[in-house]
């Protein structure tokens, strides 16, 4: 039988494909510089799958794949919320360590490596990409009507005006150099091993165990759950409503972002293609900008964190499908940044409209397995479409190797195909259509509003150039 | 692979079907419990399945552990980035409806609703008949839920037997021990202790359960020198074991009982049916809901009742009525509308079946069983043969 070896993209692909060389483990075309998602080794079977980090032990736990490798933090963010699935920790890997901490502003008055008491936190915002260790965190320190903040990256953007606390990937020397105070370490752990159960007590895993067994490890990793702190918290004063405040985009959006804002007139001090800091100086009397991750945008809306943003459309509906009551909405359609979303399929898929396809995944005789960085859009996609069995498996990235072997569908987003294509996959009809966009608060917290239909005006103006 | 075959769908996992069968004794189950508990002038409340997940996690509240099982999720408001939980308990909610609904303290609540807690047998969803007894008065609130827990499992002709202990007495012992995680029970204690410790002879005898209310008061001599601590929780103890112990329960006093600090603040009670553990509860301290006294509550499983109960409940007969043409129908909807007046179950059926059926063709009603036919002369004809049937 082939084993199924799942493997991380991004900046573990180095540390992991030189690992297995060493080992003998044949893993072709992983080296660092491949774009490859997928390959078989003729000779020992093994097919190796390449993944974002995250979602491999989710790819285990269903048993898509028998074994994988990732920071064992992926696997302690999983088991936290769901301790049944089947997996395994085979063992530590020789790779670099991870850490997690909680930590809070300097302003806090916080003492590095010490918690505040648990009423001094009284419904503290914990903001996190780790939102299960940090829910644990928050449960086992007993904080009286905390709110988790899940959001996507760039925690320590966040303290103090917009969270009490973070849970934060990383070292301690790299907490501090972020502008935080680590108050407790939550997690450290490594590279690890893991294994399907099932896969584990009935597949043959040499091909991967035993040639990695020599250089398995034992170092400590895990969870370390505070004990009641005993410390004060000096939390922020309330978010003054004399300042509007302006979300902008770290990352992949930056380019068109610095388009539009360049096409509207609009300038920030720290936010160009030379410069870049968390908050921006903005040359608007009356605003606050801060830099934040698009994905996060529409819920730090709706949260009344700002008054305005700048992100994806796609970005909005997703969360419009998820949360139908929030009061966000797209105030300008800047026009830029321009893609389809739609089904995605291989592209020996016999069919290439989507309504052609429906009567094939109806006669799937089991659940139709969806995948895409878009869960709510892909149910939203089901229920219009009435695929009425479906599994939406939401995932990080590296989305196209999923079709067909471990999705039958891929709601994906594509400018020109050229990707799809590579990739041997092809899109039936697209959906949606998504721009960069302008969103606001449909009750907008500032009472500066003057600022906010200023800057709308500007927007309008671009979106028109862009058109 | 394609097919045209329907996918079979089926129950959650964790999730159990009540069936007929089960509805029956559940029912019954019920009716003892609400008979038992307006008795004791407790009134009937149901809080919503749905309840905000900071709820739980407030100190006092639910355990880390049952946190780490409950069904949670962001509903349509979770971009507010609160969370919603299915109900996991109903303690805490009923304190909280209490409080919100600015009901006058102390009152007397009781209920019979689910409580959702992940497993992974068919038990996630589990039904329980409880009582809360908020602003309850020290000794009577206690000695109160536990009598009308007995009277309830009486009624359904269980004999329980009351296992009792008391927070206030692991609290106590475990201070002997100090530093790291506080020991879980009596016996934790036990193991931490130096083999010197002049405790050890009080907790050696309190870890022995013993029939009777008798065991508080004989520990006392024992706890005075080396346990002085421990001396208001036994007193409290002795006092609720032996009203019960006089009102004629049998009580087992059981200081090993493992118990949850955080939740319970003095007695804690569990009623059993032979080696069925069947409910729990004790007196706690919602100070969370914002009410400043101390409240006593039990929470009895139907599940574990049910099986306790070891019989089933036989379905009520049902007479199936028969209309011999289509013109005969409208008489024989008006004949089971009578047959309901009358305390009897009926139902239209196309063909006689079951124990006793009634054909109804024109003006004649014929009576038909397994033994044979017979034309009846009138309605209350029929109702006569079918109460001698039942």
């Amino acid at each position: 039988m082939t084993v199924k070896l799942a493997l991380p993209t991004g900046e573990l692909r180095a540390v992991v494909g030189e690992l297995l060389h060493q080992v003998g483990i044949p893993a072709p075309e992983y080296e660092s510089a491949s774009r490859v998602l997928r390959a078989t080794d003729s000779k020992s079977g093994l097919t190796v799958r390449v993944f974002r980090e995250r979602d491999i032990p989710i790819q285990v736990a269903l048993g898509n794949y028998h074994v994988g490798i990732c920071s064992d933090l992926w696997l302690a963010e999983q088991q936290v919320r769901f301790p049944l699935q089947h997996i395994v920790r085979v063992g530590t890997l020789p790779g670099p360590e991870t850490e997690v901490w909680v930590a809070a502003a300097e302003s806090s008055g916080c003492s590095s490596g010490e918690l505040p008491a648990a009423p001094a936190l009284r419904e503290a915002r914990i903001a996190s990409e780790l939102p299960n260790l940090a829910d644990l965190f928050a449960v086992r320190a007993r904080i009286p009507g905390y709110r988790l903040i899940p959001i996507h990256g760039s925690a320590e953007a966040y303290p103090p005006e917009d969270a009490e606390l973070v849970v934060i990937p990383g070292s301690r020397a790299e907490v501090i150099s972020r502008g935080l105070v680590p108050l407790h370490r939550l997690y450290v752990g490594g590279l690890s091993l893991i294994a399907n159960v099932d896969g584990l007590g009935g597949v043959n895993l040499a091909t991967v165990i035993d040639a990695l067994a020599p250089v398995l490890q034992s170092r400590k990793q895990g969870i370390s759950l505070p004990r009641a702190g005993t410390g004060g918290f000096r939390a922020a004063s309330e978010r003054s409503k004399d300042m509007a405040r302006i979300a902008l985009p770290d990352g992949h959006a930056q380019p068109h972002t610095f388009a539009s804002l360049a096409a509207a007139g609009l300038a920030f001090d720290g936010y160009d293609e030379r410069s870049y800091v968390r908050r921006p100086r903005a040359n608007t009397a009356g605003l606050e900008v801060k830099v934040v991750r698009p994905q996060d945008m529409p819920s730090l809306v709706a949260l009344g964190f700002f008054d305005i943003a700048i992100t994806g459309l796609d970005l909005l509906r997703e969360h419009q499908s998820r949360f139908p009551g929030s009061p966000v909405e797209m105030a300008v359609d800047l026009g830029r940044s321009r893609y389809k979303i739609g089904p995605v399929v291989e592209s020996s898929f016999p069919a290439d409209r989507t309504a052609e396809a429906l009567e094939i995944w109806h006669s799937l005789g089991r659940p139709v397995r969806i995948a895409s960085e878009f869960p709510a859009l892909a149910e939203t996609f089901a229920r219009d479409y009435q695929l009425v069995h479906t599994h939406i498996m939401p995932i990080a990235g590296a989305s196209e190797g999923f079709v067909p072997e471990d999705a039958d569908i891929l709601i994906e987003g594509t400018e020109t195909g050229a990707s799809l294509r590579a990739n041997g996959l092809k899109m039936l009809d697209p959906f949606m259509v998504s721009t960069n966009c302008a969103i606001v608060r449909r009750d907008p917290i500032t009472e500066r509003t003057d600022v906010i239909e200023k800057l709308l005006a500007r927007f309008q103006r671009a979106a028109e150039q862009a058109d | 692979m394609t097919t045209s075959e329907p996918i079979p769908f089926r129950r959650s996992r964790g999730m159990r079907d009540q069936l007929p069968s089960a509805m029956r004794t559940f029912r019954r189950v019920e009716d003892a419990f609400r008979d038992a508990a307006g008795h004791w002038g407790y009134e009937e409340i149901r809080t919503p399945t749905l309840e905000t997940y900071s709820l739980f996690t407030v100190a006092g509240g639910l355990t880390p552990e049952a946190l780490s099982r409950v069904y949670t999720f962001l509903d349509w408001d979770g971009w507010s980035g609160e969370r919603i939980v299915v109900r996991p308990d109903s303690t805490i909610p009923v304190a909280r409806a209490a409080v919100e609904a600015g009901m006058p303290i102390p009152a007397r609540l009781s209920y019979v609703q689910s409580r959702f807690l992940f497993a992974e047998n068919e038990d996630a969803e589990q039904w329980q008949c409880g009582l809360e007894f908020l602003g309850a008065p020290e000794i009577t609130g206690d000695v109160e839920v536990a009598t009308v827990g007995c009277d309830f499992l009486s009624a359904l002709g269980l004999e329980p037997v009351l296992r009792l202990s008391h927070v206030g007495v692991t609290h106590a012992a475990a201070a002997l021990v100090g530093g790291g995680e506080a020991p879980a029970d009596l016996r934790e204690v036990r193991s931490a202790l130096s083999p010197d410790s002049p405790a050890l002879a009080f907790i050696d005898a309190a870890l022995n359960p013993t029939q009777g209310g008798r065991l508080a008061r004989n520990l006392r001599s024992l706890a005075e020198n080396s346990i002085p601590e421990v001396l208001p929780a036994l007193d409290d103890l002795d006092r609720v074991a032996s009203a019960l112990v006089e009102s004629g329960r049998r009580v087992v006093i059981d200081l090993s009982m493992p118990h949850d600090f955080e939740y319970y603040t003095g007695v804690v009670l569990e009623f059993e049916i032979g080696d069925i553990r069947v409910g729990s509860g004790g007196r706690y301290a919602p100070g969370w809901s914002g009410l400043t006294s101390t409240a006593c509550g039990v929470a009895l499983g139907v599940s574990p009742i049910t099986m306790a109960l070891g019989v089933r409940v036989p379905a009520e007969p049902v007479v199936s009525v028969v209309a011999d043409t289509p013109e005969d129908y409208g008489r024989a909807v008006k004949l089971a509308s009578a047959l309901h007046r009358s305390g009897i179950n009926a139902s239209l059926d196309s063909s006689p079946g079951g124990p006793f059926a009634v054909r109804v063709r024109g003006e004649q009603l014929f009576a038909v069983r397994p033994e044979g036919q017979q034309e009846l002369s009138s309605l209350d004809q029929l109702v006569e043969l079918l109460i001698d049937a039942k």
